[in-house]
C-alpha cells in the first residue's frame, strides 16, 4: 500500500489507514458519548470537509458534551462561546486594547477573541443577537476576522460547531438563511434508547466521569482533510448529486426555496468524507443518499401547504431521493430521529427578537 | 490507459453481441411473420387491392427461380415489418454500457469500475490504489463475460423453432382456409360494424326465436308486421287512430276566445340592415335559372 508517496504530496495516510484511524477515534468518543454514533460521524465528516456544523436537539441530550469531547479527542485548540443576547461581536472576534509599554508609550494591541481557535463551540447560537451572529459569518466563510482596519487569518483547521435548541423560542434570534447556508451540515440528535440511557446513568453516576484520550492530532487531521478531497467520485454520482440539489429548486409542491450550489459542493464533499470514514476509496450512492439529509435539511424552506400538512424537511428530501432513484428506501437510522420529525413548524423564519 | 483499453475492448465485444441479438430477433420476427402470413394466405391481399391487382400472377426471375408477384410482395412486406418491429423493440430497450453490465454481473466491481474509469486521468493516492485494484480484478474477465448466454439461447431456440415450422409449412403447403378475401364477409358478420346493422338490431329478437328470413321490418302502418317472441306471435301493426297524426272522428273542444284587437301596426317601412346591392359572385345565374325553372314548372 502507499504508505509514503512523494509524488502525490506529503500525504502519508492511506484510505485504509484512515478507516482504521476513524474506527478507533469513534471508539474513543464512545467512551464518553453513549450512542449517537451517526451524529458523531457527521460531525467528523464536517470537520474533514472543513465545514461547520449546526447541531439541534432538545435540551439535555448531550450535544455540548459530544462536541467538547470531539474537540478534546482531536487534540486541537478549543474554545467555547456561550451565546447570550448581550454577547457583543468583539466578545467573539477580539478587540484592540490600549497597552502601555515600559517606556510609557501607549499603543493598541489586538487581544484575540475565542474565535481564534481550531474548534469553536458556539453554544445556543440562536440566543446571540443578529449583530453577533453575523460577526461569525466572515470567520465561517473566509476563515478570517477583520477588526478595525486589520484582518487576521484564523488558524487551520477551523470549525464552528454551533448548537441550538428547537424549543424555547422565547428570547432567541433565528439564524438567517444566509448564515444557515454557511453550515455544511445540520445534525439532529435523537433521544437515547432505553439501553443507551441506562449506560449513560451507569457512566455518569460514578465517582469519576469517563475521560477521553487524545486521538487525532492537528497534522494528521490536515492530512485527512487533504485525503478527503482526493476520494474519487464517478460522473454518474456527481450528476446524481446535482439532480438532487436541482430538484429542491423544482419541487414547488413541498419546497418554496431550494438549495444553493454551495449545497451541491457540500453534498459531494460530505459523501467523499463519509467514504473515507468507512475506509472506502470511492464514493458510493449510499454516501450521497445518507448525506443528502444533513446537507439539505437546513437549506430548504418548505411551502406553507407542506408545513400545514405536517411534512418535515427530511420527508421532502426523501421524496426528492425517490424521484432520483425510484427504488430508494429511507434508512431510519441515517435520517432524522423520530422526535425531530416536526422542525418544519418550528422553522425559524421570522427575523427579529421574539417575546 | 490500461483500463481505458480494457473498457474499449468490452464495449467492442458488447456491440458485436448486441448485433447478434438483434439479428436473431430480426430473423425470428421474420419467420414468425412468414408463418402467420402463409397460414392465413396473406398473399391473396394483392388480389383485393385494386392498385396491385393488375400485377398479380406476374412472374419474376429471382436468383434463378421464378417468383410470383404475390410471393415476392409478401416476402418484402414481411421483411419490412420485421425490420420495423425489431427497430422499435431495440429503441425501447434500455441499453447499458459495458461498465454497467460488468458492475451488475460482478458486485465487487459495483461503483468502483465506473469511478475508476471516470477518474482514470486523475493522479492521486486514492485513485492510484483504486485503479490498481480494479485493473487486477478485471484482468481475468474475458469479453465473453458480457455475453448474455440466456438471451442468446432463447434467441437461437426461437429462431430454430420458427425456421423449422416455416420450412415445414412451405414444404407441405399447409395453410388455413382463411384468406384476406374472406375479410369483407367476416366484416359483415361483426355486429355494429356490418353494413346491415340496422336490420340486425331490429330483427334480433325474431332471429333468436327462429324467425329467420321473415321480413319483420315492414311499415307498421300498412301491412301486418309480426314478430315471434318466445314462440308467441305478436302483431306489431298499429291500428289507425293510435298514431301521433290526426285524430279522425273526435271533435276538439271548441274555444271561444274573445276577439282581441291587435295593436296598431306602424306602416312605416323599416330598411333592412343587411341589404346587399350586388349578389355574391357566381350566384346571379344560379338564382336566375332557379326562378326560370320555377316559372316553367308552373
Amino acid at each position: 500500500m502507499y504508505e509514503k508517496d512523494s509524488e502525490a504530496g506529503q500525504i502519508s495516510i492511506t484510505y485504509e489507514n484512515a478507516g482504521r484511524i476513524f474506527n478507533s477515534f469513534f471508539e474513543e468518543i464512545g467512551r464518553v458519548v453513549v450512542g449517537q454514533r451517526k451524529a458523531v460521524e457527521h460531525i467528523v465528516i464536517s470537520i474533514l470537509c472543513g465545514g461547520h456544523v449546526l447541531v439541534e436537539s432538545n435540551p439535555g441530550l448531550g450535544k455540548t458534551l459530544m462536541i467538547s469531547t470531539i474537540s478534546k479527542a482531536l487534540n486541537l485548540k478549543f474554545s467555547r462561546i456561550q451565546c447570550t443576547p448581550d454577547l457583543m461581536p468583539a466578545d467573539i472576534t477580539g478587540t484592540n486594547i490600549i497597552e502601555e509599554r515600559e517606556s510609557g508609550k501607549k499603543e493598541f494591541r489586538f487581544e484575540a477573541g475565542p474565535v481564534f481557535s481550531n474548534i469553536v463551540l458556539a453554544d445556543e447560537i440562536n440566543r446571540a443577537s443578529p449583530k453577533t451572529q453575523s460577526a461569525l459569518l466572515e470567520a465561517m466563510q473566509e476563515k478570517q476576522v477583520t477588526v478595525g482596519n486589520d484582518t487576521y487569518l484564523l488558524d487551520k483547521p477551523f470549525f464552528i460547531l454551533a448548537t441550538q435548541n428547537p424549543i424555547e423560542m422565547e428570547g432567541t434570534y433565528p439564524l438567517p438563511e444566509a448564515q444557515l447556508d454557511r453550515f455544511l451540515l445540520k445534525i439532529l440528535i435523537d433521544y437515547p434508547n432505553f439501553e443507551e440511557e441506562k449506560e449513560i446513568i451507569n457512566r455518569y453516576t460514578k465517582a469519576e466521569a469517563p475521560k477521553i484520550r487524545r486521538g487525532i492530532d492537528k497534522s494528521t487531521l490536515l492530512e485527512l482533510q487533504a485525503l478527503t478531497r482526493q476520494v474519487p467520485i464517478s460522473e454518474e454520482l456527481k450528476e446524481r448529486a446535482l439532480k438532487i440539489v436541482a430538484l429542491t429548486r423544482k419541487d414547488k409542491q413541498n419546497i418554496e426555496y431550494g438549495a444553493s450550489p454551495r449545497a451541491s459542493i457540500g453534498l459531494i464533499l460530505a459523501a467523499k468524507a463519509r467514504a473515507l470514514i468507512k475506509g472506502r476509496n470511492f464514493v458510493s450512492q449510499e454516501d450521497l443518499d445518507v448525506m443528502a439529509y444533513p446537507v439539505l435539511r437546513h437549506r430548504i424552506i418548505l411551502t406553507f401547504e407542506a408545513e400545514r400538512s405536517g411534512i418535515t424537511p427530511d420527508e421532502a428530501i426523501t421524496e426528492l431521493l425517490k424521484q432520483v432513484n425510484p427504488g430508494y428506501k429511507e434508512e431510519k437510522n441515517e435520517t432524522a430521529p423520530e422526535n425531530q420529525k416536526e422542525p418544519a413548524k418550528k422553522k425559524l423564519k421570522l427575523p427579529g427578537f421574539r417575546k | 490507459m490500461e483500463l481505458e483499453a480494457a473498457v474499449n475492448k468490452y464495449e467492442s465485444a458488447l456491440r458485436t453481441y448486441r448485433a447478434i441479438y438483434t439479428f436473431l430477433e430480426f430473423t425470428t420476427t421474420f419467420f414468425t411473420l412468414y408463418l402467420l402470413f402463409t397460414l392465413f394466405n396473406m398473399q391473396d391481399i394483392f388480389t383485393i387491392i385494386p392498385f396491385f391487382e393488375p400485377y398479380t400472377g406476374t412472374k419474376y426471375n429471382f436468383l434463378g427461380s421464378e417468383l410470383l408477384f404475390e410471393t415476392l410482395g409478401i416476402l418484402l412486406a414481411e421483411l419490412g415489418l420485421a425490420a420495423i418491429i425489431t427497430v422499435v423493440r431495440q429503441l425501447r430497450k434500455e441499453k447499458k454500457d459495458a461498465i454497467k453490465l460488468l458492475e451488475e454481473k460482478y458486485p465487487t466491481l459495483k461503483e468502483r469500475l465506473s469511478t475508476a474509469y471516470d477518474n482514470r486521468n486523475v493522479d492521486n493516492l486514492i485513485v492510484k490504489d483504486l485503479l490498481g485494484t480494479v485493473k487486477l480484478e478485471i484482468k481475468p474477465l474475458t469479453s465473453s463475460a458480457l455475453l448474455d448466454r440466456r438471451l442468446l439461447l432463447i434467441g437461437i431456440g426461437a429462431l430454430f423453432l420458427t425456421a423449422s415450422t416455416s420450412t415445414y409449412i412451405t414444404l407441405t403447403d399447409y395453410h388455413t382456409e382463411m384468406t384476406p378475401k374472406n375479410l369483407p364477409d367476416a366484416m359483415e358478420n361483426i355486429p355494429f360494424i356490418s353494413s346491415n346493422k340496422d336490420k340486425d338490431l331490429f330483427s334480433l329478437e325474431g332471429n333468436e326465436a327462429g324467425n329467420k328470413g321473415k321480413d319483420t321490418s315492414e311499415d307498421l302502418f300498412s301491412e301486418p308486421a309480426v314478430i315471434v317472441v318466445e314462440g308467441t306471435e305478436i302483431d306489431l301493426k298499429i291500428p289507425p287512430g293510435t298514431s301521433p297524426g290526426l285524430t279522425i272522428g273526435e271533435e276538439g273542444e271548441e274555444r271561444k276566445d274573445a276577439f282581441g284587437q291587435s295593436a296598431a301596426y306602424d306602416p312605416e317601412a323599416i330598411a333592412s340592415q343587411a341589404y346587399y346591392e350586388n349578389l355574391p359572385e357566381g350566384y346571379q345565374n344560379i338564382i336566375q335559372s332557379y326562378f326560370e325553372e320555377m316559372a316553367e314548372a308552373e
